[in-house]
């Protein structure tokens, strides 16, 4: 039994269900039911097995439906050529509209030599012709001899696929309609019998139909639709799983890409919201910036740098790419308006020598006019050159001018289908986009919601000049500082510089040096004053230490003079007793000697 | 026209699915207009096409029963029970044909392979 999954917001129901599978499958029963859909055989084909979840269902047929050129017998081709080479599952192609060499040509750009596969006896090919010049009907007839045919096929190489590449040409060739289609019923019959995976591809009819003559019916299974159109004269394929019974499958219209190494689907959601979220931080190569978004950005985010023109997004996006390379770590810079030579140039005047990255082969530089391709091509460039470079970072150069190439809706679905990519790879992306006068806060492509971190650069014009600023929007999953920098780019790179707030505003450029060396005088100032009260207060100090002295000194003179006072006194007293003794005995001898 | 009457002009062979009933309405008919039209001018060949997927494959056989008229020239296929016989004369292009004077000839039985 499948684990029950857990319904975020819906707690109680998901509980509840719990109980009632539980109760349902019994304990016993528990490990041994397994709840699958019809099996599936994996087409190989980039993208779509993550569609239709597995492949195409297995042991049954599948209409491939589309307009001329839409890339329907490549699909086919494709299948059996991974079936035979990568799933071990040989396969038979019955071709109704080209001879086999004209097939074995044409797909021979894609890589696929469907010579060797029959050499290998993984493959059997058996083109049917049918020229209506060369065929007359006479009479009833059977189908007989295309079993007898397909039957050697199928059995020459032991084969568990079929592609039945546009069997409605027998519609065409022999206008017995009945017949055609009690055979062509009878030889779906055959085929599920064995249970072979068929393709069977069909051009698409007028009015909506998805067939000319209504071979849907044959085909309850699986129905898948390509398409190829043009739009502002940008052509993009798309593929879309109309009905697959029996299974989940995502219904939306995928563009798909012809590659040289086949079909390659690009789901908009194939990874969807699942993808890993690491917590390291990788710096972006401006210590000032790292430090605003607290250590730098997260590895596998995606930064959005948006921004007037000739704001620094491009420098930015260099740099970044550049401490990428710094760190030993490969990076991919995507240009859509300079040619690397020209991006080496221009980065070398701000000190940064991306030369030595590129010799070394951290570091590729791709440029492509955004008009030379539409987005498929882009995608498919991009997924080529994530799968030979294998970058952990990767700087998109002006996204914006993608809608040159373009409607908006498409730029915006192609943009959050290339974050997907990767996200779900784990690259680090970078992109800039250019915004105009007043839309500065919605970046030009709408796809700063889907974006982690988003830095806005803006031309300050005060005082004659221009200057950078640079603000920190968001940055999801971080604290990250609300306060606006100015970005200065040197000689020596990019400096984040504090801007000065004041009565008149932000202060930037000639007047934030102002500021400071106004700042720096007053300071000045202050110190001199500082200096000045310093010596005055020395000095006064020393004078009332000189005057304190000398108050001491007269202090000690008098306590001295006190001394020699009590002495004297002492001594005064003294001799006026011997006086006093003396008189005494003078009078007594007066007394006793008769006087004078 | 051509001269030389002692080769056949015309090639055919005739892709057959086993004793089925239309099958055997084919050959009948083919066998009529070998002895009727083409006397000594027709190398026929009745072919069972389960028994020989490869001829099957190389002349390009879908349907049966199909005849195949390998000449004269343009290849054609005619593919059913060859009940139209309009269709089949015009098919064979037998208004070519030498009116019949002789008995038929050089028709070999049924299922037997040249």
């Amino acid at each position: 039994m499948k684990a029950p999954k857990k319904v975020w917001g819906r707690r109680d129901c998901s509980g509840e269900c719990c109980e009632r599978m539980s109760n349902t499958a019994g304990p016993a029963s528990a490990d041994a039911r397994v709840l699958t859909g019809p099996e599936k055989a994996p087409t190989g084909i980039k993208g779509f097995d993550e569609i239709t979840n597995g492949g195409l269902p297995r042991g049954r047929p599948t209409l491939v439906t589309g307009a001329a050129g839409s890339g329907k017998t490549l699909f086919g081709i494709e299948f059996l050529v991974r079936g035979a080479r990568d799933f071990g599952e040989p396969g038979v192609l019955l071709a109704f509209e080209e001879a086999q060499d004209d097939l074995v040509t044409n797909v021979a750009s894609l890589g696929f030599d469907l010579e060797q596969l029959e050499n290998d006896g993984l493959l059997a090919i058996d083109a049917f012709r049918l020229d209506p010049a060369e065929i007359i009907e006479t009479g009833a007839f059977d189908l007989e001899g295309l079993f007898i045919r397909l039957q050697m096929a199928v059995e020459s190489v032991g084969a568990k696929r079929v592609v039945l590449d546009t069997i409605e040409l027998l519609f065409s060739a022999l206008p017995n309609e009945a017949i055609i289609r009690g055979e062509l019923g009878r030889l779906f019959r055959w085929l599920k019998d064995r249970d072979l995976t068929v393709v069977i591809t069909g051009e698409r009819g007028k009015l909506g139909n998805l067939t000319r003559f209504g071979i849907e019916e044959y085909v309850s299974d699986c129905v898948v639709t390509l398409d190829h159109r043009v739009e502002d004269e940008i052509s993009t394929r798309r593929l879309r799983v109309v009905k697959y019974r029996g299974s989940l499958h995502g219904t939306n219209e995928y563009p798909f890409l012809i590659t040289e190494k086949g079909l390659v689907v690009v789901p908009i959601t194939s990874v969807g919201l699942t993808y890993e979220a690491s917590n390291e931080r990788v710096s972006s190569g401006i210590p000032r910036l790292d430090e605003m978004l607290s250590g730098g950005v997260y590895r596998g985010s995606s930064v959005m740098i948006s921004g007037t023109a000739g704001t620094g997004k491009t420098s930015i996006g260099a740099l970044m790419a550049d401490a990428s390379c710094a760190r030993g770590e490969k990076a991919l810079f995507f240009s859509f308006e300079e040619s690397p030579e020209q991006l080496i140039r221009n980065m070398a005047s701000i000190g940064m020598d991306l030369r030595r990255w590129v010799d070394s082969g951290l570091l590729l530089l791709e440029a492509v006019r955004p008009t030379a391709f539409g987005f498929e091509e882009h995608l498919a460039m991009l997924h080529r050159l994530l799968d030979e470079h294998e970058p952990q970072l990767v700087v998109l150069d002006a996204v914006a001018s993608l809608t040159s190439a373009g409607a908006r809706a498409d730029t915006t679905s192609a943009i959050s289908r290339d974050l997907d990519l990767l996200k779900g790879r784990g690259i680090t992306t970078v992109m800039t986009t250019l915004t105009h006068g007043e839309s500065q806060e919605s970046s030009e492509v709408d796809v700063s919601s889907l974006v982690d971190t988003w830095l806005l650069l803006r031309n300050q014009e005060s005082n004659g000049e221009r200057n950078r600023l640079l603000f920190v929007i968001k940055s999801r999953g971080s604290a990250h500082s609300n306060q606006v920098r100015e970005f200065v780019l040197t000689d020596d790179g990019a400096e984040l510089l504090d801007v000065y707030v004041g009565p008149n505003g932000v202060l930037t450029g000639s007047e934030r040096i102002e500021q400071i060396s106004w700042e720096h005088l007053a300071q000045t100032t202050r110190a001199d004053e500082t200096e000045r009260r310093r010596q005055e207060l020395a000095q006064r100090s020393a004078a009332l230490q000189a005057q304190m002295a000398a108050l001491q000194a007269q202090l000690t003179a008098e306590g001295a003079e006190f001394d020699r006072f009590v002495a004297s006194e002492a001594e005064g007293r003294a001799s006026g007793v011997a006086v006093r003794a003396s008189q005494g005995r003078e009078r007594s001898g007066e007394q006793a000697g008769g006087g004078r | 026209m051509t001269a030389d009457l002692s080769a056949p002009r015309w090639a055919l062979t005739l892709y057959v699915s086993g004793a089925s009933p239309r099958s055997a309405e084919a050959i009948e008919t083919v066998r009529r207009i070998c002895d009727d039209d083409l006397a000594g001018q027709v190398d026929f060949t009745v072919v069972n096409a389960a028994d020989h997927p490869d001829l099957v494959k190389r002349d390009h056989i879908l349907a049966l029963p199909t005849l195949v008229k390998h000449s004269p020239e343009p290849l054609r296929q005619l593919v059913g029970n060859l009940t139209d016989v309009a269709r089949v004369r015009v098919g064979l292009d037998l208004d070519l044909a030498t009116p019949v004077t002789r008995p038929p000839s050089r028709i070999p039985d049924e299922g037997a392979l040249s």
